[in-house]
């Protein structure tokens, strides 16, 4: 499976990790990515400390709800108001 | 609705300014809608307008939320070359005993931009394309900028762990 793989360099994970956390490359270059890190301690290492963060900030940061009330009163608004 | 008001609340900081925008962005994107183009990404539309909204009236009535500096930000797509020094590591053993509240907070002392896409990217899952559309600038400026705000964010919570005493394994 290395053979595919051209010489495993830092600087090409320091360039996708985001790309890839953040869904942005396709999925064979994604899978490719995640074939070449497994060769190096370092790049897997730092690619779960930021999925790590990617999950934490979405999972900590509050999520803060629309009232029932604020919804009732756009709804309200748009039907009684339908040339505003 | 509930996506909206959050954003709409994380870049407010207040309740009140939070439902009036939520409620402008409604009724505007009711009296606009014909400028939406079918098929594409209607809560992306409706976060455009609600941001637009937020710059157009909050940014200059209230406190004026501190803005970018964007020659510190300059594409590090330039200068990514040198390997695993460039960016800030934090541990997972430092950050997993934080609590939400004091994420938030660090999040919500962001420079309003770096706060903004953060949530875009990380909270909402918006594409970088889509989140492009939204605060109308350039993909590799929405990934320099991404970045850089996860930088800002770590270093804040890495203030805040030292302070409050954890451990940092480095």
């Amino acid at each position: 499976m290395d053979q595919q793989l051209p010489k495993h360099d830092c600087r090409n994970f320091v360039k996708k990790v985001f790309l890839v956390l953040d869904g942005e490359l396709p999925e064979t270059e994604r899978n490719l990515f995640i074939m070449d890190i497994q060769r190096c301690k370092g790049c897997l290492e730092h690619f779960h400390i930021e999925k790590t963060f990617k999950d934490f900030i979405a999972a900590k940061v509050e999520r803060k709800d629309c009232s029932e009330k604020l919804k009732q009163t756009i709804i309200s608004q748009v039907q009684s108001n339908p040339e505003t | 609705m509930d996506a909206l008001y959050n954003f709409a609340f994380h870049l407010t900081l207040d309740e009140d300014d939070a439902n009036d925008l939520v409620q402008e962005t409604f009724l505007k994107a009711y009296r606009f809608i014909d400028s939406y183009q079918q098929g594409t990404n209607a809560k992306a539309w409706l976060f455009k307008i609600l941001k637009n909204g937020f710059i157009n009236e909050y940014r200059k009535k209230t406190k004026q939320p501190s803005k970018v500096d964007y020659d510190e930000v300059a594409s590090f797509h330039d200068t990514d070359d040198e390997g695993h020094v460039e960016y800030l590591d934090l541990r997972h053993e430092l950050f997993q005993g934080m609590l939400g509240d004091e994420v938030t907070r660090a999040l919500n002392q962001l420079p309003v931009d770096f706060k903004t896409i953060i949530l875009l990217c990380d909270i909402e899952e918006f594409s970088y394309e889509e989140i492009a559309k939204i605060i109308d600038i350039p993909i590799g400026t929405v990934r320099s900028r991404l970045h850089r705000a996860r930088n800002i964010l770590k270093e804040k919570l890495r203030e805040y762990a030292q302070k409050e005493g954890f451990k940092e394994k480095r």
